[in-house]
């Protein structure tokens, strides 16, 4: 149940380009997030790929089989929508067959499978409740049930934790993950939040404005991104435009090896702020610089500092350390990773 | 110290407090007692004296002004006419409705303008331009005339007048509804496999009905009630077009009381039944039996399971 999509493309009546040649593919049984900021054009990919938007330009596969001209009824995909769009007029058995019922199964099967649906999604005992007697919660998970009746090749959500709270987010995005594995179907879910990627996503591609930025495994995409735009999408970074002289950034103090960046190359330099480690000052430290601010972030310190030359820089540090650290403190520093981008 | 145990006098405090209305308390009673005087005065007072001037004779003269032939005729094609009028309203302005919301038409905006100019439109000129328009004089009229159609002073002119008037309840009651449904109901619906036909009968169909059942209430009891528009348009016959709000305005002007009374007391209860229906029955219901209705119309030869037993 792969899913394949080459040079794919969309614009808009008002000749908005959403989408601008985007190809992937995906693995079977693969969760893959979509993740980008709004306008990015990953909603209108995922709506494409359910046959609810036609594309431009470009092709979609499905398990190998062509299905860019199919109806969404013709594709065997499941959706979660972002606001569930339960059917109003429907109780929550009757949502769950639904799909059942218009593909004409036999009533003894429709109720065997709504009942096992149910059970799966912890539902039991609410088949007479409407979607008005609902939590947010449950409406989801019937949302997600109705989505599976028919056995889709392919599971599509689309921002499906927006509309609940922080807690509830949580526990619904494992619950959901620990369901997709189970279930071992492709998936791929639209959001903007880049935790919510990295924690439960195989994989995930960055969308921006209508163009893939890079697709790859949670940790290819937040260790080694492959552009600045990723690395300050999916994490904190400082980040400082220069160019390479001597073999080295320009950055004052900030003299990271250029590796084999020919000489005068614009660059920009991407520093997360885990991998600035802060040590008590010394006078021979090769980097040191004034605390400006610290803000106190739960599990960790936020540190503001200024280096020589006006370079600032931003750290996060251990409770312990940051805790003690005063404004105006002179401490040492020491970058343990960078990431040097040219500038095209 | 015993915190957590109630003294006396702390017990005593909500009820000294229940007991003396405060200020606020008695603008409330005071507004809350002008409503109902208001109604009262405006409502119930003139539908008591209908009831008590022409129940005054007794029950026997009440039935007797009611079977009264040119009565009964009155009330009868009134009621049938009503209901075609209402059916038809019912089904092409669910249809307006539709297009409107679901389709891109040209000049929309000034259409959806016009939907209301039958409600502005004073009845009796509403009556005038029908008369003008299929009137004996009139090329239309004559055109209808030459094939035996007869409209004015006839039957279809009272249905025409109905539709005229009652021509946006439903769809202003139906629009809403839809616009405010959206296209991810209907997006859903097709991602699970139903086809088009099977979103609107199931799904957009349900979702709207109680705008279109309180667009067939509106426009059947608005077109019970309608007088200046249909008498300017059919006219006043016995037995062929008195409608009983025509013969209502007769009996008065013949001084029988008892006589339009008999007949208003019947629509007046039609009327109410049908707003009882509206707002406390049909509120609650959420047409389950639409969707039995549409099981046992499309009942098909039962299929062997094609599902293989997936593993969930």
């Amino acid at each position: 149940m792969s899913i394949e999509v080459r040079n794919l493309s969309k614009s808009f009546v008002d000749g908005h380009m959403a989408v601008r040649g985007v190809s992937f593919e995906l693995g079977e049984g693969e969760m893959t997030a979509f993740l980008g900021p709004s306008g990015g054009g990953k909603t209108t990919i995922l709506r494409m790929i359910a046959g609810l938007e036609k594309p431009s330009g470009g092709e979609i596969y499905i398990s190998g089989q062509r299905v860019d001209h199919l109806p969404p009824q013709e594709r065997k995909i499941g959706v979660v929508f972002q606001n569930y769009a339960l059917f109003k007029h429907m109780n929550v058995f009757e949502n769950v067959a639904f799909g059942l019922r218009v593909q004409k199964q036999r009533p003894d099967v429709i109720q065997a499978r709504v009942r096992e649906l149910l059970r799966r999604v912890d539902l039991q005992g609410l088949e007479g409740r409407f979607p008005d007697q609902l939590s947010g919660g449950q409406r989801q998970r019937v949302a997600l049930a109705r989505a599976l009746a028919n056995e889709p090749r392919l599971l599509l959500l689309d921002e499906p934790f927006s509309a609940v709270d922080a807690q509830l987010r949580k526990e619904l995005r494992s619950w959901v993950r620990k369901l997709q594995q189970d279930l071992h179907i492709t998936s791929i879910f639209v959001t903007h939040d880049q935790q919510e990627a990295l924690e439960i996503a195989d994989r995930v591609v960055v969308f921006r404005q209508g163009q893939l930025e890079q697709i790859g495994t949670p940790e290819e995409i937040y260790d080694s991104p492959d552009t600045p735009f990723v690395a300050a999408f999916v994490g904190e970074v400082n980040r400082y435009r220069t160019v390479i002289k001597n073999g080295v950034t320009d950055l004052g103090v900030l003299q990271f090896p250029a590796g084999n960046v020919p000489e005068g190359q614009e660059v920009v330099v991407i520093v997360r702020p885990e991998n600035v480690e802060l040590m008590p000052w010394s006078a021979a430290a090769d980097i040191q610089g004034i605390v400006l601010a610290t803000t106190f972030l739960g599990e960790f310190y936020k540190v503001d500092l200024e280096l020589a030359d006006l370079v600032r820089i931003t750290a996060h540090v251990p409770k312990a350390l940051g805790g003690a650290l005063r404004e105006q403190e002179r401490v040492a520093l020491q970058i343990k990773a960078t990431k040097i981008f040219n500038v095209a | 110290m015993k915190p957590l145990q109630l003294s006396p006098q702390a017990e005593r405090v909500p009820l000294a407090r229940a007991t003396t209305a405060p200020p606020m308390e008695l603008g409330k009673w005071a507004l809350g007692s002008m409503v109902t005087g208001y109604v009262l005065l405006l409502i119930i007072l003139p539908i008591g004296q209908l009831l008590l001037t022409t129940l005054e004779g007794g029950w026997q003269r009440f039935i007797a002004a009611l079977t009264q032939p040119h009565a009964w005729f009155a009330l009868q094609i009134t009621l049938g006419l009503a209901l075609i009028a209402a059916v038809i309203n019912t089904v092409t302005g669910t249809v307006c409705a539709y297009a409107l919301v679901r389709y891109p038409l040209p000049g929309k905006r000034v259409l959806n303008a016009l939907v209301d100019l039958p409600f502005a439109i004073p009845t009796a000129v509403s009556g005038l331009m029908l008369l003008m328009l299929y009137g004996p004089k009139s090329w239309l009229g004559k055109t209808f005339s030459l094939y035996g159609i007869e409209i004015v002073y006839a039957t279809p002119g009272i249905v025409l007048a109905m539709i005229f008037v009652t021509f946006p309840f439903t769809i202003r009651a139906v629009q809403p509804i839809l616009q405010e449904m959206g296209q991810e109901m209907i997006e859903a619906a097709r991602t699970m496999g139903a086809n088009r036909w099977q979103v609107l009968w199931h799904v957009e169909l349900p979702t709207i009905l109680p705008g279109i059942l309180a667009g067939f209430t509106l426009t059947f009891s608005r077109a019970l009630a309608e007088f200046g528009s249909v008498v300017m348009v059919a006219g006043n016959i016995p037995f062929k077009t008195q409608v009983a709000s025509v013969y209502i305005y007769g009996e008065v002007e013949n001084g029988d009381f008892v006589g339009a009374g008999a007949v208003s007391i019947v629509l007046l209860l039609i009327s109410f039944g049908l707003l009882l229906y509206q707002n406390f029955w049909m509120k609650r219901q959420r047409f389950g039996w639409w969707e039995r209705i549409l099981a046992r119309w499309t009942r098909r030869k039962e299929r062997a399971g094609e599902l293989e037993n997936w593993d969930i």
